[in-house]
């Protein structure tokens, strides 16, 4: 019973995460592409991104 | 989250198709994790870098010793070890990338608190990494190695607070988690209390 609740509150977690995450993003973010989704903090504080963005590849709106 | 919980799964798939490969070989898997995170580490953005990987492999070390008796929680728990020494090597990498950028932008004694709870935790999860090695178990004694492995409860705990203060948008995904996980650790002691009552005879 446990292990089944386990597993459906992650699955639960799964779904509005892929909801909330766009697919694209996700897939960026795997083949090592920042994006705003996964935008980092720490580049923001270190400002070297703006918006999720490293400098020098903002988003052209293609 | 997608990637996080994503990864917990395929791992968690692995573990229990191939639990007793991944222990006999567990060095090679040591190996190509060691040659993925050099790579990664040369690297600006992956999912190593950015500790998805180890999170995710840590997440199952936690929540393995929770679980309900049944196959599912003997082969994550025959794999704990090689899971954690996984994500440790993962972890390493997040962490010196994480410092090495600090030390490039010059911001490592500006850094917000989390940055330092990360840095802390890494510190925690070296010694229970290495002695979570065969090699060097073997040379422990069972109580020193098991008080030893109590820092983990630290390490968990100092991980969630990590991801939990940087408070991005998937902020509220790392609560949840880590409260599936005390909610989960709290039962099983529960359960364990109650069991030895149990067992004891009425004075």
């Amino acid at each position: 019973m446990k292990n089944i609740l386990l597993i459906i509150v992650l699955v639960m977690l799964l779904v509005v995460g892929i909801m909330k995450e766009p697919i694209r993003d996700t897939a960026d973010l795997m083949t090592g592409a920042s994006t705003e989704t996964y935008a980092t903090q720490i580049d923001l504080i270190a400002g070297v991104s703006e918006g999720g963005y490293s400098q020098g590849s903002y988003p052209t709106g293609d | 989250m997608t990637i996080i919980l994503g990864l917990i799964f395929i791992l968690g798939l692995l573990v229990v198709l191939f639990q007793k490969w991944i222990r006999k070989w567990n060095i090679y898997f040591y190996g190509i994790a060691v040659a993925i995170s050099i790579i990664s580490f040369t690297q600006e953005t992956t999912i190593i870098n950015m500790g998805y990987v180890g999170i995710s492999f840590f997440f199952l070390v936690m929540i393995a010793s929770t679980m309900e008796q049944g196959t599912i929680k003997k082969k994550l728990m025959g794999n704990r070890a090689e899971l954690a020494v996984i994500g440790s090597i993962f972890s390493i990498t997040h962490g010196l990338k994480y410092i090495l950028f600090a030390l490039d932008y010059s911001f490592f004694w500006e850094a917000p608190l989390y940055f330092y709870l990360g840095i802390i935790s890494v510190l925690v999860m070296l010694p229970l990494a290495i002695t979570s090695l065969m090699i060097i178990r073997k040379k422990m004694k069972g109580k020193a190695w098991k008080k030893l492995h109590k820092l983990s409860y630290v390490f968990y705990g100092l991980i969630f607070l990590h991801v939990i203060l940087i408070a991005n948008d998937r902020m509220l995904f790392y609560i949840v988690l880590a409260g599936v996980y005390a909610v989960y650790k709290g039962l099983t002691l529960i359960t364990k209390k109650v069991e030895v009552k149990k067992v004891k005879p009425a004075v």
